[in-house]
């Protein structure tokens, strides 16, 4: 399907430089497929990193699901390692929350992309591994779906042919705000699937507020916050107050962080999702629902008659009408040129599956 | 409040107690939480008691503390008398109250020491006053320090959290001033930071960093967290020892830091329970490489000339003073005294003094017993050939490797031994956290300071042996009653003294609560005076 020569593949864009690992999107020339190439770089000091990513690469081969962000091929040439992806045109949620959605994304919205988040939970539980660090960041979307990507913090329970019961070991630092408050604890019972169900609810919380849960805080609080029971919830009509200080003043007010509350103010959103991200978000693990039993909450009545594509290009649009929009960000290039890609990425599924 | 905290005091002069008594060796040992409950019998008394004796006159005894205790108006004004902030008025009459920090009291029980306890002071115990530490945050670098987990001739090892990626971790502190009282010691220490920096292995444990601190003459180890070690586990389980497969399954990964540690030219020379580690997720780290040595990158074989283990996981050949051993070898033969201990809570070679032990291990070949074989014969095989008296007829790595034991897999019988709790907690949870708390919500409650004297301790502590002697004693009343379905006076009239127990038992609670939370610090006077007799009717 995808060969392992460099020669086969144009790179047409690059999304991201970095030491280790650099993202290009490149364009297959063999079956004219657009893709993402990610480049890591084998000459590192500390081989964690690799070791990290050679694990992630064993755990996402053995996936097979929709809404996985799968691994077309990954080949060594020289001193790097290619890995390739199918192209997701919107890109990951969090960068959309950047340029697209500032004040978080529409409720069906989130419906829609959690719907397929849990579908993805419910077959990596269902195998026996936990994802451990669900965030906006690891969420793609393309014109239908979302896709559950970045497995570099996934553990197996099984290990040596033997099922634990438990799992220790605490995620990266780069994910610990959305991690739970048992994998933070790092105490002897562990934790279990139900930790990445806590990260669904922050990351609930991040995309309908369009800011980071804990975003500045240090560590320590956060930690000590999340195992108090303290959480993160969702803004609106009903919850924003507590943002205010005792004055009922907004603290550290300027013009967008004014125009940002008035949104809280004047939003609602519905019941089901608040209850929603509470039940995700429950202190005690064992009373978080199970991805399969979520599936069937009734926030997710409202995913009938929605697409994402209608939804992002309805946003897009008032943008444009709005022209916040800054052309030369690559970035919001991408949504920029939508329309064109939307055709390709359909393709592109169809040859991925 | 003030009475959960009293019982982490007491869980904690137990722990120091028990601590003197191993004579606190061992590299990160866990405050060894003896809970009332498992070992309440004569025994725990005893250290109570003991423990209660290093610090006054044997006149105040359990007797005394609970006529006291009935006159618990007394007990109240005293309290209120000694702490100058809770009532000001009284102040005048005890101007002379002397505050000791740590610092302080180590360096009194320095004095002590020293002059060898040729005499004793006599100090009521209402006239020793504490102070509750409060939880202040103190950073080191990065790391936010909790709870003291153990302490040895060297230093402290306490919880430490990185407050970047918040993960747990250890943090040996060593003192200069007391590596120099240590032979060799800041050699070794530096020697084994040295080591410890080379080495990176899923079974060794991890050196994060290293920090100094010139003004305060500390050096700061900071290492990967254990949850643990194999023997606190064996003390605190029935007949101190583990079904089969457990230990079959911490012997594998033994030997796979074993082979690493090897494959790096490392002799660790100090193989046994006590050195062996848990982390949360149940994998073993070998650690204290205090008196390991790395060879010489040229040297021809596996030759060395020293060793300073622990007598009883000694070889023949340390133990017959040889010049000149095998190092490999010295691996081996420990790790196959650890094996047999951690299978049958035995050791293969016993004696009454260290002499004798070294005596008997090095006088002729081990034979395994017949109940060994009749426990499986396989284990006996690889025991023995782990045990070989000539080192070179001892098994290498590669062949435990091959071993048949080795290779199979014993079947589950019952639950694996647990590893015991951390400082009375059972979720093993970080101590780095009340810290925390304290830092970022600045508990409002506790910011009063609290003072407790030493009296209160020791009710408190005879509070606890009356409490964990009710329980046995109820439960032997009961199990008899239901034996024989009898009605025995005697336990009847023993009830009766239950009751006026409890009713006492109760006051105690009410002084507690008038201010005294309790939270002591190490004691190190050591055991002089052992009181081995208790009264078995404390209540009359």
């Amino acid at each position: 399907m995808c060969s392992n020569s460099l020669t086969d593949y144009e790179f047409t864009k690059a999304f991201k430089h970095g030491k280790f690992c650099s993202v290009y999107k490149a364009n297959c020339t063999v079956n004219n497929r657009v893709i993402v190439v990610k480049k890591y770089s084998l000459e590192v000091d500390d081989d964690a990193e690799l070791k990290r990513l050679f694990a992630e690469i064993q755990c996402c081969r053995q996936f097979n699901h929709p809404n996985i962000n799968k691994i077309l091929n990954s080949f060594i040439v020289d001193s790097d390692v290619y890995v390739l992806h199918p192209y997701m045109c919107f890109g990951t949620c969090e960068l959309l929350l950047k340029t697209t959605f500032c004040n978080g994304f529409p409720e069906t919205l989130i419906a829609l992309i959690f719907k397929d988040v849990l579908a993805a939970l419910l077959y990596i539980h269902s195998n026996d591994f936990v994802h451990g660090s669900v965030r906006a960041l690891h969420i793609l979307l393309d014109g239908n779906k979302a896709v559950l990507s970045n497995f570099h913090e996934s553990r197996s329970f099984i290990k040596h042919g033997k099922k634990k019961p438990v799992l220790h070991g605490i995620s990266h630092e780069k994910h610990l705000n959305w991690a739970a408050p048992e994998v933070l604890d790092q105490n002897i019972h562990g934790y279990t699937e139900k930790s990445d169900i806590y990260s669904v609810g922050i990351t609930a919380c991040e995309l309908a507020n369009g800011i980071q849960p804990y975003f500045e805080t240090q560590p320590t609080l956060m930690y000590t916050e999340k195992i108090r029971g303290n959480v993160p919830s969702l803004l609106d009509r009903s919850t924003y107050t507590m943002l205010l200080d005792d004055q009922g003043k907004i603290p550290f007010e300027n013009a967008t962080t004014r125009r940002t509350y008035d949104i809280y103010s004047q939003r609602v959103l519905s019941d089901d999702f608040h209850q929603f991200v509470e039940i995700c978000l429950n202190r005690n693990a064992e009373n978080r629902w199970s991805a399969k039993k979520l599936m069937t909450h009734a926030f997710f009545k409202q995913c009938r008659h929605a697409s994402i594509t209608d939804y992002i290009k309805k946003c897009r649009s008032e943008l444009d009408t709005n022209s916040i929009m800054d052309d030369n960000d690559d970035d919001v290039g991408i949504i920029a040129s939508l329309d064109g890609h939307a055709q390709e990425c359909r393709e592109d599924i169809e040859w991925s599956f | 409040m003030t009475v959960t905290v009293t019982s982490t005091h007491v869980m904690d002069a137990q722990a120091k107690s028990t601590h003197l008594q191993s004579g606190g060796g061992g590299e990160q040992q866990h405050g060894s939480t003896k809970s009332l409950d498992v070992a309440a019998r004569d025994d725990e008394m005893t250290v109570l008691l003991t423990n209660k004796n290093y610090h006054f006159d044997a006149t105040s005894d359990i007797e005394d503390a609970f006529v006291e205790l009935n006159g618990s108006d007394k007990d109240m004004e005293l309290d209120a008398a000694v702490a100058p902030p809770v009532s000001g008025n009284h102040q005048t009459e005890h101007p002379q109250v002397t505050w000791l920090d740590d610092d302080a009291i180590d360096a009194l029980d320095r004095v002590t020491l020293d002059i060898g306890n040729m005499f004793f002071n006599r100090v009521d115990s209402q006239d020793i006053i504490y102070q509750q530490k409060k939880k202040n945050i103190k950073m080191v670098g990065k790391y936010v320090m909790g709870d003291v987990l153990g302490e040895g001739s060297y230093g402290k090892v306490k919880e430490a959290m990185n407050s970047e990626n918040l993960t747990r971790l250890a943090v040996k502190i060593l003192t200069k001033r007391k590596l120099r009282r240590i032979p060799n010691g800041e050699q070794n220490v530096t020697r084994e930071i040295h080591l410890l920096k080379q080495l990176k292995h899923h079974n060794v444990v991890q050196l994060v960093d290293v920090m100094y601190n010139e003004e305060k003459q500390k050096m700061y180890l900071v290492m990967e967290y254990c949850i643990g070690g194999l023997q606190e586990m064996l003390d605190h389980a029935p007949e101190k020892k583990m079904p089969l497969y457990q230990a079959h399954g911490y012997f594998k990964q033994l030997v796979n830091g074993l082979e690493y540690l090897h494959s790096c030219r490392v002799i660790h020379k100090d193989i046994k329970p006590g050195n062996l580690l848990l982390t949360l997720d149940q994998t073993l780290k070998v650690s204290d490489f205090g008196v390991a040595e790395q060879l010489d990158m040229f040297a021809p074989d596996d030759t060395c000339t020293t060793g300073q283990g622990s007598p009883a996981f000694q070889p023949p050949e340390i133990a017959n003073g040889h010049e000149t051993f095998a190092g490999f070898k010295v691996d081996i033969w420990s790790s196959g005294v650890t094996l047999y201990n951690l299978v049958t809570g035995l050791y293969p070679f016993e004696g009454d003094n260290i002499y004798r032990l070294l005596e008997n291990i090095g006088r002729s070949q081990w034979i395994a017993p017949d109940w060994l074989y009749e426990l499986d014969e396989s284990f006996a095989k690889l025991i023995l050939g782990m045990l070989q008296a000539d080192p070179s007829a001892r098994l290498s790595l590669q062949q435990i490797r091959k071993d048949d034991w080795f290779l199979s897999a014993p079947v589950v019988t019952g639950p694996p031994i647990p590893i015991p709790p951390l400082k009375g907690d059972k979720y093993g949870r970080s101590t780095v956290l009340p810290y925390l708390e304290a830092y970022h919500y600045g508990n409002e409650q506790d910011q009063e300071d609290v003072y407790f004297t030493e009296h209160d301790v020791n009710q408190e502590l005879a509070r606890r042996a009356a409490s964990a002697a009710a329980e046995i004693r109820a439960t032997k009343s009961a199990a008899a009653s239901a034996a024989c379905h009898l009605y025995e006076p005697s336990t009847s009239a023993e009830a009766g003294a239950e009751s006026m127990l409890n009713g006492s038992r109760d006051e105690t609670v009410s002084v507690k609560k008038k201010g005294s939370g309790l939270k002591r610090r190490a004691k190190k006077l050591a055991s002089c005076i052992s009181v081995r007799k208790l009264s078995h009717c404390r209540t009359s």
